[in-house]
């Protein structure tokens, strides 16, 4: 699984650090940072609540023609 | 309530992680076994030997979950206690050992001193792997991880 540009360039367009993102969708800093990593796949559900928060949709951001590493 | 304060990638890997712990408490307790029933070797008193096994397998979970950051949920006060007072139980245990340092084996056999200096082992291991993950994390931790993006431009500027 490559890298999640996609979600960092959203969070940073939101000017969210990593602890913000976390924060607002509740989970840990460290899930938000293997999500862009991309060491970790999250559930629908979490990438809904990250969507939302960052105005952005499923597509935007979790699409896998996406995903840039 | 226990399940709200771990995210999903958290207990995922502690279930994982639990389930590693019990397929290694279960080999322990089976190569004890073995050596008790079968080569008649018994290496502590017998309550003695369920705990340190049980302390062992204790240590390992512990040890994985701290290294894994899922040890405590999100912004835990426990991060940063416990490991400090994993150090402190293992010093106490170490101290109450110390006194009969010469005699920790006898007959091929861990005294209670022995079992004590064992488990302040155990402790030690669990205490200084925590105190070393929240030192490293803090300073791994990057600007761009904690602070917003805008932030960090302007100090680059």
């Amino acid at each position: 699984m490559g890298k999640n540009l996609r979600l960092k360039a959203a969070r940073a367009a939101m000017d969210l650090s990593q602890k913000q993102l976390a924060d607002r969708v509740n989970v840990s800093r460290q899930t938000i940072n293997a999500i862009e990593m991309g060491d970790y796949n999250p559930t629908v559900r979490l990438c809904a609540a990250i969507c939302r928060t960052l105005g952005k949709t499923l597509d935007e951001i979790f699409w896998e023609d996406a995903q840039e590493g | 309530m226990y399940r709200e304060e771990y995210d999903e990638r958290q207990l995922k890997i502690r279930g994982d992680v639990y389930r590693r712990g019990w397929v290694f408490a279960v080999g322990l307790m089976l190569v004890n076994f073995y050596l008790n029933t079968f080569e008649g070797v018994v290496w502590a008193p017998p309550g003695s030997m369920f705990v340190l096994v049980s302390m062992a397998s204790i240590a390992y979970v512990s040890i994985e979950m701290m290294v894994r950051d899922v040890f405590v949920g999100r912004d835990s006060w426990r991060l940063y206690v416990i490991p400090f007072c994993q150090l402190f139980f293992a010093f106490w245990l170490f101290f109450l050992s110390w006194p009969d340092r010469d005699y920790l084996v006898s007959g091929g056999m861990l005294t209670r001193s022995g079992v004590s200096l064992v488990n302040a082992v155990f402790f030690f291991l669990v205490g200084i792997v925590g105190v070393g993950k929240f030192i490293v994390k803090r300073r791994l931790e990057t600007d761009e991880e904690t602070t917003p993006a805008k932030a960090v431009d302007s100090k680059k500027r």
